[in-house]
């Protein structure tokens, strides 16, 4: 039997590849993306990306092949979605992202496009689930804009040239389609900007074309997230002899402070005592709060976490909590993708599609505490009748609102999840009284 | 951080497609079929993502119920992607399948296992029933498989009804009967979904009692035993969707002798009274039918005449993009009268509708209307309906109508049934009607 991968779905979210590429495209200003083919993976695709930006549903348009056009190709379908977008649509650029089934076609769509007489450039790319999860499809994404990088190349001799210029970095790997993932950028970028980098680019999460051409312009990648974005890295590294640091993404006050002090160790910051400073300011106000509150209630036990999410996420956030905010005998996380990754703050690590049976094991012999993961994990949880009080750290997420510019990383995000679970601990006392 | 393109025109609704062809995927209506039947597994021959897509339907549907304060009291079956990959599409992907299933029976231990393919499995071309033959004999139990290919091979409900149908025909035998006990068939949200609460509560007035939801809701165990129901109803509503559950029922009154309570179904008022009429008349007792419909005729009678105030004369325009395969207008349409509203316009969305989709709805506005009386009522088939929105205290819609300040309420995709479910939309409307300044979106009922 061949080593087991299958991915059992209750026990995890695995958006398809369409999903990814579609969520980094999007993310790029004045972009129109055409998924060819049916509706149905069109409409997921779009709805992840809608549900964070409002304006995608009229970013995103389907052609719809029938059968027929998986066996003699789908040109007619094709031509007629770009006559729709240029009849509708006035877009700077369009992305034709072929789903799994229309991908083993083999249309030529650049081919196509170039019959279709369009006034704006089309970039086509193969990216259905075939291809894989969400982070194959962004890295496709990712990869497919860096053909054109290539092609439009301009000389690096700017990084030497401008005298008053700050050392810049790109941040390769991060996606305003995640769970906070727009609130975490902006803090991302204002830590790194407060300890004396310029970004440069940040691909996928939301530069204009034209920044994303002069990536190379800049000192240091970035990597946030080592699955959507480390391949690139690394072909950044060859084809324009660009640096990377595989940084992760920080979270908890300590955390965000570690993460920096990596990045100043490659790339020096000019001012990293400013953030010190903040971080210094944060640590002793949570603190504080920690304490005043334990007084009145007690410490932030829980007999058990599970943290459930992606690699990045999912460590980052182990550490966090059990190193700075709450006190448990066990920790479990349920990596969501495969991952090296063995965080010491855990007591047990499950990875999807590898350790299905324990998941389920650790689902049925829950006994109460705090989930940190999705609105998946909390459903198990419900049918299960197992008692939790919990916080989403990760999509999907149905039962809670996002409406505040408050991160999940950083310092502002060490803040933000430190009231989290102290207020979901909380209205759990609170329940447990007005029950009874 | 939105990113805009600029539209050249004023596309008017929110959803930019038609649905003039496969919408859906056959694989969802094969695992909804036995979605929560313990003792199931499920596999789908597909990509990952493809049962993400299924779990997130699910997801959806779960928070729906619990956001109405109900709790599901089940869990569902394991859902297993194959994981099909590109090499796969080389070599095939017969292999990973067959890894799959050893998976599944070594991970899971199903009773029985349900295999669907996706449309990658359809253009690869593996023999997936050959397969789940092979598996079969080896596991020594039950599989079924639905290779439809995804949307190749038709819609949600296709999968759904041969999922249903091979359940039927391979472990369902003749049971003596149980009296008073129902079946319900089809899914409509399941056991805590308003449809079957609903006529849970109005069969309950003849003494009846649901004893089943199927498919999709039994578990396994007990599927031999769902024969002895002594009436089976079909939770359906207008729409030819919805012909599939007719045939279904059909096919189940031939194959076990089981009455059922077809043609005509709750959804309405005047409908859900002419199928408590053909419930009591199939009890031969049309007297206790007629006193059930004069009770439920006061509670809703009662209840109007608490919004009346603020609903009567209100104008309202009525909004169709939805087809007749999924919608009927009369039942809105009725409503508005019940709650006395000035019906100044419909609109048909020009956007959204085939030319043969046009047609019938236009049709059945226009016999609406005959019907009713109310022959001057303008039908709007060419967009330029904006002065009539602007007019409007209230637009009743299918789809939601992008920038524009007009009250807006989404006409349920999923059929509110009965009395409850008349009280449920007036409600709504009510409160959308009571709103104090302009909060913008549309409501849901």
């Amino acid at each position: 039997m061949p080593e087991p991968n299958w991915k059992t779905a209750c026990h995890h979210m695995s958006v398809c590849a369409l999903t990814g590429a579609s969520a980094f495209f999007s993310s790029i200003p004045g972009s129109f993306i055409l998924i060819n083919g049916p509706l149905w993976c069109y409409f997921y695709a779009m709805k992840y990306v809608e549900d964070y930006d409002a304006s995608a549903l009229r970013r995103f348009h389907c052609t719809q092949p029938e059968g027929n056009a998986l066996v003699y190709g789908t040109e007619k379908d094709l031509l007629a979605g770009l006559d729709f977008v240029k009849t509708n649509f006035t877009p700077e650029r369009v992305f034709v992202i072929n789903n799994c089934s229309v991908s083993l076609v083999g249309d030529d769509i650049a081919g196509i496009a170039s019959k279709a007489g369009l006034p704006w450039p089309v970039y086509a790319a193969d990216s259905g689930g075939i291809a894989g999860d969400f982070p194959e499809g962004y890295e496709i994404a990712l990869m497919r804009v860096i053909d054109e990088i290539e092609k439009n190349a301009v000389t690096d001799s700017i990084k030497a040239d401008a005298p008053d210029r700050k050392p810049s970095v790109n941040l390769l790997g991060l996606t305003p389609t995640y769970f906070r993932g727009e609130e975490d950028i902006a803090e991302l970028r204002r830590l790194l900007e407060k300890a004396g980098y310029r970004i440069n680019a940040i691909p996928g999460g939301g530069s204009t074309w034209e920044e994303i051409m002069r990536l190379p312009e800049a000192d240091l990648n970035i990597v946030l997230r080592d699955e959507l974005a480390l391949k690139a890295a690394r072909r950044l590294k060859q084809e324009f002899g660009m640096p990377f640091l595989s940084a992760g993404i920080p979270y908890g006050v300590k955390g965000t402070l570690q993460w920096l002090e990596k990045i100043h160790a490659v790339f020096p910051a000019e001012n990293m005592e400013a953030v010190k400073q903040e971080a210094e300011t944060v640590s002793a106000r949570l603190q504080f709060r920690s304490s005043n509150m334990q007084s009145l209630w007690g410490p932030l036990w829980f007999d058990s976490i599970l943290v459930a999410a992606p690699p990045s996420e999912a460590a980052g956030i182990a550490e966090a909590v059990r190193g700075e905010w709450a006190d448990t005998g066990n920790l479990v996380i349920h990596f969501t993708q495969d991952t090296p990754l063995r965080p010491a703050a855990a007591n047990k690590i499950c990875i999807a599609g590898k350790d299905d049976a324990a998941m389920k094991e650790t689902f049925e012999n829950w006994s109460g505490g705090l989930v940190l993961g999705s609105s998946l994990e909390t459903s198990r949880l419900v049918r299960l009748k197992k008692p939790f009080i919990n916080c989403n750290i990760v999509l999907p997420s149905y039962h809670e609102i996002i409406a505040t510019d408050s991160p999940l990383c950083g310092i502002r995000g060490a803040a933000n999840l430190f009231e989290k679970i102290w207020n979901a601990k909380l209205q759990d006392c609170m329940d447990a009284v007005t029950e009874k | 951080m939105e990113q805009g393109t600029k539209a050249k025109n004023k596309l008017a609704t929110k959803w930019l497609f038609t649905k003039n062809r496969s919408c859906s995927c056959t694989m969802p209506g094969v695992w909804r079929a036995v979605g929560f039947c313990t003792g199931c597994a499920v596999i789908f021959h597909s990509p990952a993502g493809c049962a993400h897509v299924a779990t997130l339907m699910d997801l959806g549907a779960q928070y729906r119920i619990i956001g109405d304060h109900r709790n599901e009291n089940m869990d569902t079956v394991p859902l297993i992607a194959s994981d099909l990959q590109e090499k796969d599409s080389i070599f095939g992907g017969a292999e990973r399948l067959r890894g799959c299933i050893a998976y599944v029976m070594e991970t899971w231990r199903p009773q029985c296992l349900v295999i669907a393919t996706s449309c990658v499995a359809g253009v690869i071309g593996d023999d997936v029933q050959q397969e789940a033959d092979d598996a079969e004999a080896t596991y020594q139990i039950p599989i079924l498989c639905v290779p439809y290919g995804g949307f190749l091979g038709g819609e949600y409900s296709d999968g759904y009804f041969q999922a249903t149908r091979l359940i039927m025909q391979r472990f369902i035998k003749p049971q003596p009967r149980i009296p008073g006990s129902v079946l319900l068939l089809g899914d409509q949200m399941g056991p805590c979904g308003q449809y079957a609460r609903e006529v849970k509560r109005l069969l309950a007035h003849f003494g009846l009692e649901v004893k089943w939801q199927f498919p999709g809701y039994v578990p396994f165990a007990q599927w031999k035993d769902l024969s002895a129901a002594s009436l089976l109803i079909p939770l359906n509503y207008a729409g030819q969707t919805q012909g599939g559950l007719e045939k279904t029922a059909a096919e189940w009154s031939a194959a076990f002798g089981t009455p059922a309570i077809r043609d005509v179904y709750p959804v309405g008022w005047q409908n859900t009274c002419a199928w408590l009429r053909k419930i009591a008349r199939f009890l031969n007792n049309e007297a206790l039918g007629e006193e059930v419909i004069a009770r439920e005729e006061t509670r809703l009678s009662n209840f109007t005449a608490t919004i009346l105030s603020v609903t009567k004369n209100k104008k309202a325009v009525l909004g169709i993009g939805r087809g007749p395969r999924w919608y009927n207008p009369a039942e809105t349409l009725n409503t508005m009268r019940r709650m006395q509203m000035d019906i100044t316009a419909i609109v048909i969305y020009d956007n959204k509708l085939t030319a043969e989709e046009k047609e019938s709805v236009v049709t059945a506005v226009e016999d609406w209307k005959t019907s009713s009386g109310l022959p001057d009522i303008p039908v709007i088939t060419d967009g330029d309906y904006q002065q009539y929105l602007t007019d409007a205290d209230v637009l009743l819609t299918t789809d939601e109508i992008m920038n524009n300040p007009v009250k807006q309420f989404f006409i349920p995709m999923v059929p509110l049934a009965g009395t409850d479910g008349e009280i449920l939309m007036m409600r709504t409307i009510y409160r959308l009607l009571c709103r104090y300044g302009n909060k913008g979106g549309i409501a849901y009922a």
